[in-house]
């Protein structure tokens, strides 16, 4: 807390990777352990006494699964815009069923995926909108953990044993209000998946496909 | 056994929240004053029941498990 990680080109050439602190203070890797970083006001005038100057810099993301004991972490870009999230979501042992969530909002550019063992899945309208109270996934759980539609069955514990090989990918407009849990286990499947239910019907044009995966 | 509803069915059907990805529970109230309770629906059209019925009889559908 407080610092962020960082690739930086200085004003005479070359690059470093080091801290930025509190937004103000670059702290190369080396330098992480000088006594100055000890005393704010030291390590500031220590700073304002060289010529370097930061030109340009890329923030070095931490690992989202080195995030120990938060419950959901989301990477967005300078945009706000929706870039990936930690799969420990799904792994909480106290995550319960999507419907019984808070409803919460999704960011901009959150994609999410649904499995049906339908090419004419009735959850999607005409106009390639879905209606309220459809349930789908994460894009990114999918993506970790659907190869197959007998796998999406398991992981999202479905009651229609068909396998659910038609892949719909949902891209709602961000601030779409949803719920988000876990599947439960049941119907003899385990579950475990991200699950996600839309609370309301949504605008048209955020539904693409199906395409088809393998059934097993 | 698998039951096909009607289209008219299918709509209601489209305006109740699922119980799963894929899936409703029902109870059909048939005109003759039967209740098949707690009947999967996939798809919105295929109900899954081993009471026989004839889906041109159904006097309204409900929700099984509504929403807390």
């Amino acid at each position: 807390m407080g610092y962020q990680k960082a690739l930086v080109r200085l004003n005479r050439g070359g690059t470093e990777i080091g801290f930025i602190l509190n937004t103000e203070l670059f702290v190369k890797i080396g330098e992480w352990t000088s006594p100055f970083l000890f005393d704010w006001d030291a390590a500031i005038a220590e700073a304002r006494k060289t010529s370097l100057v930061i030109t340009e810099f890329n923030l070095i993301p931490r690992s989202l699964d080195s995030m120990k004991g938060v419950r959901r972490v989301i990477a967005l870009n300078a945009n706000a815009t929706y870039q990936t999230e930690s799969r420990s979501f799904s792994s909480g042992k106290n995550a319960g069923a999507a419907i019984d969530a808070p409803i919460e909002l999704t960011s901009n550019g959150e994609v999410f995926n649904r499995f049906s063992a339908y090419s004419n899945d009735r959850r999607i309208t005409l106009n390639n909108g879905i209606l309220a109270g459809t349930f789908a996934t994460t894009k990114e759980d999918a993506e970790a953990n659907i190869r197959t539609g007998a796998d999406a069955v398991s992981r999202y514990a479905l009651e229609n044993k068909t396998p659910a090989s038609y892949k719909y990918t949902i891209s709602p407009p961000g601030g779409t209000a949803l719920q988000r849990g876990v599947a439960q286990p049941a119907y003899g499947e385990l579950g475990g998946g991200v699950e996600v239910l839309f609370v309301n019907a949504s605008p048209d044009n955020i539904v693409t496909g199906p395409i088809k995966i393998p059934d097993k | 056994m698998t039951t096909k509803l009607p289209e008219k069915w299918i709509a209601v059907l489209a305006k109740l929240p699922e119980s799963g990805m894929g899936s409703h529970h029902v109870d059909i109230h048939m005109k003759s004053g039967q209740i098949i309770r707690d009947v999967p629906v996939f798809n919105s059209e295929d109900c899954q029941s081993d009471t026989e019925f004839d889906p041109q009889e159904i006097e309204e559908i409900r929700e099984s498990h509504p929403k807390k």
